[in-house]
Parts: C-alpha cells; sequence; structure tokens
C-alpha cells in the first residue's frame, strides 16, 4: 500500500481514531486503527471496541492499494509530530509501515498488523429506516442532559440516555437513579418513530462529533449559502449508526428498559421558588466548598423573598450565603446535594430559574424560566432531596 | 449488652524475634537498645522467670540473668507483623481500636451473629493470628473496654478470659494494682487508705476518692463497678471490610476466578450488614503464581452492602486485570470507604432488583444466624463449586465451603 494524503486531513480523524481504539482489550488488534487504501482517492480508516465503531475517508492520492492497521495510539503521535503538508504512507506485506513527510527527511516505521486482520465493522441493513438531525439540536439534547447520566457500568439501563423521536419532537432523558434531565425539542416537518437507549461512552463520543461538525461550520450549498450541518441517524438492528463530516460512528445500543421516567416528574408543585440563576450557581459553590465530602450537602432555607443556603460538616465547619429570591412562603428548608442543583444551572443560560418544590422529602424540579421556553424547547431537571 | 474484645499478644517484640530466628527459640531474650545503657522493650517469657520485665533498665536486666540474650530492635519488622495481625481483626469487625503495635479493642457485638458469641470470635481471632503469624495472643471478653482490658492479662501468655455479665463481681476481688494508671505511686497510697482490691474502690466514698486521686477519683469508681461506657474508637482512617483466600491450585480461568470473587463478595456484605455500613468502594485483589500483587479498585455510584452489587463491580473490575494466561492464587475483595448503611440521598425510582437484593442478604443472615453457617448460599458456592483454599487462608471461619471435596495438589 502506498498513497500520499494532507497532515492536517490525517490528524484530525486519527485523533478521533484513537478515542475509540481499545487499548485495554484482550484484543490486541483492538488498539489499532485500519488504514485502508481500496477506494478512489480517498483512504479509508475504522477504529472499534466491538461496541462503537468509526468509520471515515479522507482524501488521499493512492498509488498502491492496500491496507494494514496500526497502533492508534503510535500513529496519533508520530501524525502529530510531521510537518504541516503531504504525508506519504506506505506499508510492506509484512505489514511494517514507514510514514513520511514529502520533501523532508521526517520519517518513522511502525510494525503494523495486516488489514485483514481488522474485525469487520457492522453495517446498516439496506433499506434501514434514516433521519436527518440538525447537529445543534442534538447538541444541544446532549448538554442538557449528559451531566444526569450514571457512570455505573453495572447498571447499563442507567449507564446510558434514552433517545426518542416522538412525532415532530426529539427528546433525550438521563438519570442516575438520583435525577433526572429531560429535553424536548420541536422538528418541525420532520415526523419519525424511534427509541433508542444510547450508552455513556457513545454519547461522549456524539457530544466530540457534534462539536467538530459545529466548529467547521456546514457545507456551502450551490447557491453560496451556508447549510446547517447535519447529522444522518440510521436505526439497523441493534446498532445506530450517525453519519457526517465524512464519518460513520456506529454505536451497539442498550438492550435494557429506561426507567418509567414520566411517573417520577411531579406534574405540579406545592410552591415555586424564581430564583436569579448566576447568583444562585454562585452562592451554592460558595457554600458547598465547606460542605461534607461525602454527600456534598447543602441547606436551602426559604422565607418571604430569601434563600439561606448552609452547609454544616463536623470535618470542614459550616457555610453560609444568602440571595434574594421570588417566594411567597411559607417557610420550608431543605437539602440537596449541590452538584446536582450546578450542574442544571451550568446547562441553561436564561438569567432566572425556576424551582417548584413540595414536601421536604419530594423531587424538586428546576426549570429554566426565561426566554429558552418556549413550545418549541423545553428543558426540565428533577432533583431528589438529601435528608440534611 | 455490648461484647468488647482486648486482644493482646503475648511478649510481642520478642515473640516476633525467636519467631524469625530459631537460635533464639526456648532462651530468655529482650529487645532493647545499646547494651548497658538501654531499656528493655521486651522480654520472652523464658527471661520473665528471672524477673526481668519490659521498661527496666538494661543493665539490671543483664545482672538478673546471666545468660540473657539482647536482640536489637527491627521496628519495620514488627510494624509489619503488627499490620497483619490487625488484617485478622477486621476479618471480624471494623470497629478496631488499637493501642499500640500489638494491642486493640475490637467492638464485635454486631458481628456474633456471624461468628458465635465474643468467646467464639476471640478463640477465631487468636487461631487466625497463630495461623497467619505464628504467635499467640491473650484475649478478655466483656461488656466494656475496661474489664476486657483487665481480662486478657489474667491468663497470660496464649489466654482467654470471658468476663461474666455480673463485671461488678468479677471486678471485686482484684488487687487494685490491676487498674491501668495505678501503678507504684498511687496504690501505697490507697492501700494506707486502705483500699486494696477493685471491690474497695467500688465501695468507696466517692469524696473520699476524690480527696485521694483529685477530679480522677469518680472515674476510677465507677470503673471499677464495672461502668465504662466508652466506645471503641476505630482508628483505621480508610476503614475497609475484606475477605480473601489462596488456593490449593492456580486459578487459570476468568469464570473461577469469578466464582471465588462471589464467595468473597458475599463474606463481606454479610459483614457489612450485620454491621449496618455500606461500602463507597470495593476493590479486588489478586496474587499471581509468582507472588505478583495486582488490584484494581472502583468507586460505587452510591454506597451499598449487598453482595450482588459487590459482585457486580467486582467483575467489572475483573476485566481491568491483565488476565491472559495469569495463574492465579490468592483472590481476594474488600469494601472501602465504609459509611451508615442508611442512605442520605434517596432515589428518585425504586429499585425493585435493589430491594430483592438486600431481601436476600437479610435472609441469608437470618438463616446463618439460626442454623449455623451452610443452610443457604449462591448456588454457584456450593460444594465441589468452589476451588479448595487451604494455602494459608486468611478468610476466617469456615474457610470457603465447608469440607470442600478432596482436591489434587499439582
Amino acid at each position: 500500500m502506498e498513497l500520499t494524503v494532507a497532515k492536517k486531513d490525517l490528524l484530525k480523524i486519527v485523533t478521533r481514531m484513537q478515542g475509540v481504539a481499545e487499548r485495554k482489550s484482550t484484543m490486541p488488534v483492538l488498539a489499532n486503527v485500519l488504514l485502508a487504501a481500496d477506494g478512489n482517492n480517498a483512504l479509508r480508516l475504522a477504529a472499534t471496541d466491538l461496541y462503537l465503531s468509526l468509520m471515515g475517508r479522507i482524501p488521499a492520492e493512492i498509488t498502491k492499494p492496500g491496507s494494514v492497521a496500526v497502533s492508534a495510539k503510535d500513529l496519533f503521535e508520530r501524525v502529530k509530530m510531521m510537518p504541516d503538508g503531504p504525508v506519504v504512507i506506505s506499508s510492506q506485506d509484512n505489514a511494517t509501515t514507514t510514514i513520511k513527510a514529502s520533501g523532508t527527511a521526517r520519517r518513522y516505521t511502525l510494525r503494523g498488523m495486516p488489514g485483514d486482520d481488522f474485525p469487520p465493522l457492522p453495517q446498516p441493513a439496506e433499506g434501514s429506516p434514516t433521519l436527518a438531525l440538525d447537529v445543534d439540536v442534538l447538541s444541544e439534547l446532549i448538554a442538557k442532559t449528559h451531566f444526569s447520566i450514571s457512570t455505573d457500568e453495572t447498571r447499563a439501563h442507567l449507564n446510558s440516555a434514552l433517545f426518542e423521536w416522538d412525532g415532530d419532537v426529539v427528546r433525550m432523558v438521563t438519570t442516575d437513579g438520583h435525577r433526572l434531565s429531560k429535553v424536548d425539542v420541536k422538528v418541525s416537518g420532520r415526523q419519525a418513530s424511534a427509541t433508542m437507549l444510547i450508552p455513556l461512552k457513545a454519547i461522549q463520543e456524539l457530544r466530540r462529533l457534534c462539536d467538530e461538525m459545529l466548529s467547521d461550520g456546514g457545507a456551502v450549498a450551490a447557491d453560496g449559502e451556508r447549510k446547517k450541518p447535519e447529522l444522518l441517524i440510521t436505526q439497523s438492528g441493534a446498532s445506530a449508526f450517525f453519519q457526517g463530516a465524512g464519518t460513520t460512528f456506529s454505536v451497539k445500543l442498550v438492550d435494557a428498559q429506561f426507567p418509567p421516567y414520566s411517573q417520577v416528574i411531579p406534574q405540579a408543585s406545592e410552591k415555586v421558588v424564581r430564583a436569579p440563576r448566576s447568583a444562585l450557581a454562585d452562592a451554592l459553590k460558595a457554600v458547598s466548598v465547606a460542605a461534607s465530602e461525602r454527600t456534598g450537602g447543602v441547606k436551602l432555607s426559604l422565607s418571604k423573598g430569601s434563600m439561606r443556603i448552609t452547609s454544616e460538616s463536623p470535618e470542614s465547619g459550616d457555610g453560609f450565603d444568602e440571595i434574594p429570591v421570588e417566594f411567597a412562603g411559607p417557610n420550608m428548608s431543605i437539602g440537596f446535594n449541590a452538584k446536582y442543583f450546578l450542574d442544571v444551572l451550568a446547562a441553561i443560560s436564561d438569567e432566572e430559574v425556576a424551582i417548584g418544590l413540595s414536601g421536604e422529602l419530594d423531587p424538586a424540579v428546576l426549570r429554566p424560566a426565561g426566554a429558552t421556553t418556549s413550545s418549541e424547547r423545553q428543558f426540565l431537571s428533577v432533583v431528589m432531596p438529601m435528608r440534611i | 449488652m455490648r461484647q468488647i474484645l482486648h486482644i493482646d499478644m503475648d511478649a510481642f517484640f520478642a515473640s516476633v524475634e525467636q519467631r524469625d530466628d530459631p537460635s533464639l527459640r526456648g532462651r530468655p531474650i529482650v529487645v532493647g537498645g545499646a547494651a548497658r545503657r538501654g531499656v528493655v522493650a521486651a522480654a520472652s517469657y523464658e527471661a520473665r522467670v528471672f524477673g526481668v520485665r519490659s521498661a527496666m533498665p538494661m543493665a539490671e536486666a543483664l545482672r538478673r540473668c546471666r545468660d540473657l540474650v539482647v536482640v536489637p530492635p527491627r521496628g519495620r519488622r514488627y510494624t509489619e507483623v503488627s499490620e497483619r495481625v490487625f488484617d485478622v481483626f477486621h476479618e471480624y469487625t471494623p470497629l478496631v481500636e488499637g493501642l499500640s503495635l500489638d494491642e486493640a479493642f475490637l467492638d464485635v457485638t454486631a458481628s456474633r451473629r456471624l461468628f458465635g458469641d465474643g468467646a467464639a470470635i476471640a478463640r477465631r481471632i487468636k487461631e487466625g493470628v497463630l495461623e497467619a503469624t505464628g504467635l499467640t495472643a491473650s484475649a478478655g471478653v466483656a461488656p466494656c473496654k475496661f474489664a476486657a482490658k483487665i481480662a486478657s492479662d489474667l491468663d497470660k501468655p496464649n489466654g482467654l478470659t470471658v468476663v461474666p455479665s455480673d463485671v461488678a463481681g468479677f471486678l471485686a476481688p482484684l488487687p487494685i494494682e490491676r487498674m491501668w494508671g495505678i501503678g507504684p505511686k498511687t496504690a501505697p497510697t490507697l492501700r494506707r487508705l486502705g483500699y486494696r482490691t477493685l471491690g474497695d474502690l467500688a465501695k468507696a466514698d466517692p469524696d473520699a476518692l476524690e480527696r485521694a486521686l483529685g477530679s480522677w477519683g469518680p472515674e476510677v469508681r465507677e470503673l471499677a463497678r464495672g461502668n465504662d461506657p466508652r466506645d471503641v474508637v476505630p482508628d483505621r482512617e480508610a476503614k475497609s471490610v475484606g475477605a480473601e483466600a489462596t488456593y490449593d491450585v492456580d486459578l487459570t480461568t476468568r469464570e473461577e476466578i469469578a466464582r471465588t470473587l462471589l464467595a468473597h463478595a458475599s463474606r463481606v456484605a454479610e459483614r457489612l450488614t450485620a454491621a449496618t455500613m455500606a461500602a463507597g468502594a470495593v476493590m479486588v485483589k489478586l496474587k499471581l503464581h509468582d507472588f505478583t500483587i495486582l488490584t484494581r479498585r472502583m468507586t460505587l455510584p452510591s454506597p451499598a452492602n449487598d453482595t450482588r452489587t459487590l459482585h457486580d463491580a467486582c467483575l467489572v473490575l475483573l476485566d481491568r486485570f491483565p488476565l491472559a494466561r495469569a495463574r492465579v492464587r490468592l483472590t481476594g475483595v474488600s469494601a472501602q470507604d465504609l459509611g451508615p448503611a442508611e442512605a442520605v440521598q434517596p432515589a428518585l425510582f425504586r429499585d425493585e432488583r435493589e430491594d430483592k437484593r438486600r431481601g436476600v442478604e437479610s435472609v441469608l443472615l437470618r438463616a446463618k444466624e439460626r442454623y449455623g453457617d451452610k443452610p443457604i448460599t449462591f448456588a454457584s458456592l456450593l460444594e465441589g463449586a468452589l476451588p479448595r483454599a487451604d494455602r494459608g487462608a486468611a478468610a476466617p471461619g469456615p474457610r470457603g465451603a465447608s469440607a470442600p471435596p478432596p482436591s489434587r495438589r499439582r
């Protein structure tokens, strides 16, 4: 195999490939990235950990077709050191691979594996339904919910995000068992029906993909207008495929039952507090410095027009702050893990937040109370209180 | 009624030296500083026959016993052995309060459900310590710290003294010198005032005692009456509960290893449940055939104390070990970052699976309480399913499956 590619293109795609390649696997080939010169004027790259797979193409000038698999991490580190400009990649039959900066003396030799040893990647069955979704919508769904995905790998149904396409609404819901986030966005004119449970690791990868596509901006259409970047989503068998920016990212969906989330979202709250978002975040951050490390708990004491935030810990003493809020009473006190509130406050941009409360041990509902809430977009977060 | 153990190693430093160097066995030895000028840090029982005692000036010890062998202290070694001793204590309860390298209080009140009464636990610990270190210890079992400490000293070495529920009656005939803090200075004063036994102190007029002993007086009287409410304050910063075993034949498959982890997780879960504690983190330890020790640890998303959750975490951790072609001689599970079991952060959803797991755990525990150790267990831990553990197993009790089938040694 011999081909020439631009360093910039190669580095960008190898950076993402090495995020998917699995270094710790018992199958050494999974630490590799596949380089295949089997098409016209394109180098095909692929990486997989058998759950996530990433496949992409970059423009290449192919002198001799062939394929090889080399360590994703080694390739990344070496490509990074190349000067800008064309890079020549060539491999021998014994999979020894040379990377050379064209027109300079800089060169690396890597011991690879034959490309045929690389596992075949999943392909969507023909005729599988495909939906087109604006990248900024998917990005918003993830940004507002990713923090409440459980990190407990033993509970697959919580270690993932629920993605639903329900008529002309796309929705993402996540929960770690103590809090829940849900966001609905209306995508007018795009009717569909789909439900998938996307594992945390894939959500992180999708987030990177969205960021990259958004920072690149959309493709320029024929009339010179910039088109909003879109992702194509295909569900086929146990996998979902996300296609965009010249790459296809596939993920094995979680086969489990997401908890019945609508049951735990309170329909109504007895009291509603309206608080300035950034002042509340600021005060919570300040007081939580003194909260018990084990629990991270702070107490919110509400009285007419004011919220007092206190923390008490046998190890680290007390913390106190007070902010003005809109609250009519009657007085109440309730404990929360400050981090659960801070995650929500960081995910929204409105100046005000509405906190719906009922009893001391009943879940609280946080909603943005400003411009971003409309019939088009709805976000809420349910947080279980703490016994303090 | 609380059940407190006081465990005191017999002539600890000297016994370690005699165990490590067979030529010292049976001879009067002391551990201590440079020949004539130091003091005796520890004296073997053979040396004590000559009246040699710890804290005695070395010159005097040598005068009393002309054949005395003086061994320079090896602090690191004593710490090492001490850690193994304390590991045995921790097999039975997380509530261990060390007083020094060689003695500790243990609160085993909650452990009785699993291991039998205080005396039975003390016997098992003595056996465990002997097995792990080759050293003997003396134990006192009592409803309070004060009486337990006195009891452990009554039948040294290798003794076991159980204080009956009438603590005051047990203490009454003992001479006042048995009490902590009543030494060569205070004792003569008290004797002059007519107090000869702890019983005399128990009956004393509180004001008179206060005049004689100052503010300490009233406390002395209460202690002599067997009233000592002080709790055992566990001193391990990172408290943990663990179980491990070494196997007869090296384990080579993931399934075998996973099964041993289930046995350990189940044991750890029982002990956590009995102590109403929950673990914030789980650690798996593997020792390979070449004695390399590998560990992997993870923080649990929320504290847990049931077998399933602990074992699930163990399986996740197991996949993080490089196991290809590994031969494993020892496996272990330890629960770490312990805290009270009651959840401070209630859950949003009722987790029926978790409720069930908790239910299973308490049924298992109650069954063991009523019928002993064997009646119910996880199917994959039934006899024959588990590799045989015996190469100096550190796990307490019936050591893995009881009465395992004979296994072939390689």
